[in-house]
């Protein structure tokens, strides 16, 4: 009975004003996966604790609507932590990183020309992933009809290709560089040929937002972009 | 492509792939299962294990294989591609073979504990009279265990409806081809529009139920 008076407290006061979350406690984040190699690298940069929970960005999206205690949301896009704002969960967006596409091929030389001849392709999701919209913007700027066998994400799409399934596949630059991926496999496909892909944070409504604000100041400042930028990100 | 035609379109792709994996499994199982059910070589017990394989292994262990197997130059990829012309992975042919392999020990397995309660009698009678073993099976067994042979190849078709794991691993997503319902349903979340998904999610839960009543209640009769 007292555990659960005090299971019920403590979410009471978790959920009350900013500052509320005792400080010592560590920065809750929801990270989207494909950011995961980045965030390590700046988590462990950061001075105070940080807990990671990573998972794709629709499902951490979902679990925070459900309660799931967050204190950050790293979204791999930018409409899910927009969401999160206008239904009051979630403060106001920031891009912390902006996504490189590449193409990665199995045989040939990567670039527009093995596009022209490929039959299939597979990319991530167009109408759940900013990496797949941007993959097809490519395509339909290129005016090449490769059948497009669609992953559920980014990584997924990596791995259609990895295992020499699909002949290549749209990918992320962050991938290239965290797998090693040897530069003549892969090309950087312009970022002038797609929308960007902007990944965008924003503090969790109810969590701790102080120290939530904090993290994103420092997501955003000159050091922690370096590091991004050095994973593969603009 | 609206929310109501893109749900007819994955709800046709499941059926079809279930029907055509049904079908096949109709075919193969049977034998296997009386094998199962009736041999005494020592191989029994692995091949019944292997039989068995797919009801315990997570479905992603079964698709990461399946797609190595299925690449352009795996084992089966070749062999289909030279037969064919054209790659297995990301097909729905490549989805038939994995949902017939997924669903496999629910078909084989009533079978076999049907067939293990046989009146062999009967057959011991017929082969006596020359009736050959081809005929034995067909016209006999089989009529025999005619209500097992409804809950096993409805078993087969829940359980292919109700696969997710292989199809994520090997599928591909394609509109038309491999987008099948529990992968839309996972789109639909993903892209936030919980009123589709709960369409699909709510269908598919009383499909499930509604096809196990009328297994439970086929096997009583």
């Amino acid at each position: 009975m007292l555990l659960a008076l005090g299971i019920v407290l403590a979410t009471a006061s978790s959920q009350g004003e900013p500052g509320a979350h005792p400080v010592n406690e560590p920065l809750r984040a929801a990270v989207a996966s494909n950011f995961r190699a980045a965030f390590e690298d700046v988590a462990a940069s950061y001075g105070a604790a940080v807990e990671p929970a990573y998972g794709s960005s629709g499902l951490l999206y979902a679990q925070i609507v459900q309660g799931r205690p967050f204190d950050v949301f790293l979204s791999a896009d930018t409409a899910r932590p927009q969401a999160l704002a206008e239904a009051g969960r979630g403060g106001a967006p920031a891009v912390y990183a902006i996504g490189r596409l590449a193409l990665l091929v199995n045989d040939g030389a990567p670039g527009a020309d093995w596009l022209a001849t490929a039959e299939s392709v597979a990319l991530a999701n167009p109408e759940t992933a900013p990496y797949g919209r941007a993959a097809v913007e490519t395509m339909a700027r290129l005016d090449v009809g490769a059948r497009r066998v669609l992953a559920m994400n980014v990584a997924q799409a990596f791995h259609f290709a990895a295992s020499g399934a699909a002949e290549g596949a749209f990918v992320a630059f962050a991938h290239m560089l965290a797998q090693g991926v040897p530069a003549e496999r892969y090309w950087l496909v312009p970022a002038a040929w797609h929308s960007p892909i902007e990944q965008a944070a924003a503090a969790v409504k109810g969590g701790n937002e102080t120290a939530a604000e904090a993290f994103i100041a420092h997501l955003l400042g000159a050091e922690a972009q370096a590091r991004i930028r050095a994973a593969g990100y603009r | 492509m609206d929310v109501a035609a893109d749900i007819a379109q994955a709800a046709w792709v499941t059926g079809a792939l279930a029907l055509v994996s049904t079908v096949i499994l109709l075919v193969a199982a049977p034998p296997l299962a009386w094998w199962i059910a009736r041999t005494r070589s020592r191989w029994r017990a692995p091949v019944e294990a292997l039989t068995a394989l797919p009801l315990v292994l997570p479905p992603t262990v079964l698709g990461f294989y399946l797609l190595v197997f299925m690449a352009r130059d795996g084992p089966l990829g070749a062999l289909w591609t030279a037969i064919f012309g054209a790659p297995l992975a990301f097909t729905f042919s490549g989805l038939v073979i994995g949902s017939a392999i997924y669903s496999l020990p629910l078909v084989t397995g009533p079978l076999a504990t049907a067939f293990r309660a046989t009146d062999t009698g009967v057959l011991e009678a017929a082969a006596s009279l020359g009736v050959g073993p081809a005929a034995r099976f067909l016209r006999l067994l089989l009529p025999m265990h005619r209500k097992a042979l409804v809950a096993a190849g409805t078993l087969g078709f829940a359980h292919t409806v109700g696969e997710f794991g292989i199809v994520l691993m090997i599928g591909g997503n394609i509109p038309g081809a491999t987008r099948v319902l529990s992968i839309a349903l996972f789109d639909r979340v993903e892209m936030l529009d919980y009123g589709a998904a709960h369409l699909i999610a709510g269908g598919l839960l009383a499909f499930s139920l509604a096809i196990l009543v009328f297994t439970y209640r086929s096997l009583r009769t």
